[in-house]
């Protein structure tokens, strides 16, 4: 037996979803009163880094890259409670490899765009908690006796936590650890990245 | 309430494992089958001990009767036999080599059950008097004259359990069933040892009972038609390599540069799949399943070069440009000679006049169909079903059905009903 990281959709949900209902305990009656609503956007980024080993041909010297920039933006809908939920997309490196021979030389790179329906759920005034679902486009560039691209569709998951640390009532900053699981294509990227909060509306 | 809301996720997690299903084949290595002392076994006495077997022992693993079948593949000038024994129970089949140790011959075989990852190794033998007398006579071999005895282990154990089969009678008189191999053996699903649509398949067919073989044709970005089943690269057909994608896309020196299939093969072109057919196998049948939808004059080209090839070597080879929808068959009506071209269509049988088809083709879904199929044979024509693979399916259509051929991913499971028949 394995534990693929990507076959773990139900318990990650499951883990999201019933600390969601607990911190969804109403401490006081319900009131009629409607909160304060905000549109909050996060951008930014960072660092990510294939975790796997990468698929490269073993027949062939190569050498493959697995760390690489990457950068995310996410919009958020803050309700008045504490489910929340947005859109993020992004873009980060899968990973790279040379092939230096036998024979002809080239490169391989593979590279995702997450998009995706986010949750968050604040654990603290400053930490909260992101879940995703949604789709990735998997791009894969060969350039080895000639160029070739293709992309595919693959349906995944993300998870992040993240610590914002407010400048003033519009702006913060964050750092995040961000987890990317394409669970069709079997690809996960660990991230991390700083991004920028921004309010942008609030009612 | 709350803890239980906590503990399930956990739960949850440790049951979304993925069990990897593997069944490697174990080390065959035999010391006393490979020590100097060992010869060839004659050809005369490989046909001499083919025939249905009744197990004595290890009727667990393989059924109450098998079939006893030789087969051989010729590199160069060199011809390798093959014994396998093909069975009727858990789609079981041995396949490996056998030697002569002075007056005992010695079989040195693997197990598989298709039916789950099941695999071990087999040794057996036939001592003088327990048979090597019987199969060097000139006298018919009677009920029990050849008796095979010996074990066979599970997994990388060495053989252990008793393994013992008494002849019973020779395999069916006039067997004529053409046994198709689907993806020229069968699919990566069922863990054989070598890829589906690859040279070493091609190969391993006639060990798996095959006569004939299908095999799925795809063009390469630069035209070159290629053995491949789906439409894109993927995990389930090739190794990680970085690249996904419409097969299409990719030239052919890319896919031959960097893709390797599932067990590490090339993906081989469709020159290299008939020239293995025609020169390395004594398969009799090609079911060229066309997956592409332009111009089919490359493949025609092809098949025209093969069958001369296989003519000028005194061999009898139907290599068949498969017509599975009405894309390809108006694509192979638009070649200047389709009358003379040897086809097999899967559609109507006014297509299969259409296109003059040596043989009709349908879905095994659509039943008996006997009227029909003796309709193809009034015109001279043969009718292939496909793909079989359902052992209740294959003992209704070989005792009620009259195709000529049965395309499987189990080919061992129709040899068997094919060879067995009373």
């Amino acid at each position: 037996m394995r534990m693929l990281g990507h076959r773990c959709v139900l318990p990650l949900w499951a883990m999201f979803l019933s600390a969601n209902i607990q911190a969804q305990v109403p401490d006081k009656p319900d009131s009629t009163q409607m909160g304060r609503y905000a549109l909050v956007l996060y951008a930014g980024g960072g660092l990510s880094s294939y975790p796997a080993p990468a698929g490269v041909p073993t027949h062939l010297v190569t050498h493959s890259t697995t760390l690489g920039p990457s950068g995310s933006v996410r919009l958020m809908w803050l309700p008045d409670h504490r489910l929340r939920v947005g859109f993020e997309s992004g873009w980060t490196p899968l990973y790279s490899y040379t092939i230096d021979g036998p024979g002809p030389t080239g490169k391989v790179e593979l590279v995702a765009v997450p998009l995706l329906l986010v949750w968050s759920m604040p654990l603290t005034d400053r930490f909260s908690l992101f879940a995703g679902y949604g789709t990735y486009r998997i791009t894969s560039k060969l350039d080895y006796l000639g160029t070739a691209r293709s992309s595919t569709h693959s349906l995944g998951y993300s998870a992040a936590v993240s610590y914002v640390y407010p400048i003033s009532e519009w702006v913060g900053v964050d750092m995040e650890v961000k987890w990317y699981n394409a669970t069709e294509t079997r690809h996960t990227v660990l991230a991390l990245q700083a991004h920028l909060v921004w309010k942008l509306h609030h009612w | 309430m709350r803890s239980a809301l906590h503990i399930a996720p956990f739960l949850l997690l440790l049951t979304a494992c993925q069990k990897e299903y593997e069944a490697p084949l174990p080390n065959t290595s035999w010391d006393l089958f490979s020590s100097t002392g060992t010869t060839p076994v004659d050809t005369r006495a490989q046909g001499r001990m083919e025939g249905v077997y009744a197990v004595a022992q290890g009727a667990d693993l393989v059924g109450d009767e098998v079939v006893v079948k030789w087969s051989s593949t010729q590199v160069g000038m060199d011809t390798t036999y093959h014994v396998s024994i093909f069975c009727g129970t858990n789609i079981a089949y041995l396949s490996g080599e056998g030697r002569y140790l002075d007056s005992t011959l010695l079989l040195n075989m693997y197990w598989r059950t298709l039916a789950n990852t099941g695999t071990g190794l087999c040794r057996l033998t036939i001592t003088y008097g327990g048979g090597v007398r019987a199969l060097w006579s000139n006298e018919p071999l009677g009920a029990d004259s050849v008796r095979i005895t010996g074990a066979y282990g599970i997994d990388a154990d060495l053989p252990d359990r008793p393994f013992t089969l008494h002849y019973r009678r020779p395999l069916a008189q006039a067997n004529d069933l053409v046994v198709l191999a689907h993806r020229c053996g069968g699919r990566n699903s069922d863990l054989l040892p070598a890829s589906e649509n690859s040279l070493e398949m091609i190969r391993l067919a006639p060990r798996l009972g095959a006569t004939g073989v299908e095999m799925d044709v795809r063009l390469t970005s630069d035209g070159v038609p290629v053995i491949y089943h789906d439409e894109t690269l993927n995990d389930r057909t090739i190794r990680p390599c970085g690249l996904f994608g419409p097969i299409g896309n990719y030239s052919y020196a890319q896919l031959n540069g960097l893709v390797r299939l599932i067990n590490g093969e090339r993906i081989p072109t469709l020159r290299e799949a008939l020239a293995a057919v025609v020169n390395e196998t004594p398969l009799a049948y090609v079911w060229m399943d066309i997956k592409l939808t332009g111009s089919l004059e490359v493949i025609r080209n092809i098949q025209r070069e093969y069958i001369t090839q296989a003519q000028s070597s005194g061999r009898d080879v139907h290599i068949l440009i498969g017509l599975p929808a009405q894309e390809q068959l108006s694509n192979f009506l638009a070649l200047p000679d389709h009358a003379n071209a040897p086809s097999l269509c899967e559609l109507e049988i006014s297509d299969v006049q259409a296109a003059n088809s040596e043989v009709w083709a349908p879905r095994w879904t659509l039943g008996l169909q006997n009227a029909e199929v003796a309709q193809v044979h009034g015109q001279g024509r043969k009718a292939f079903v496909w793909t079989l693979d359902q052992p209740d399916y294959v003992q209704e259509f070989m005792q009620a059905g009259n195709f000529d051929g049965i395309l499987s991913n189990y080919p061992t499971l129709i040899a068997y009903h094919a060879y067995a028949r009373p």
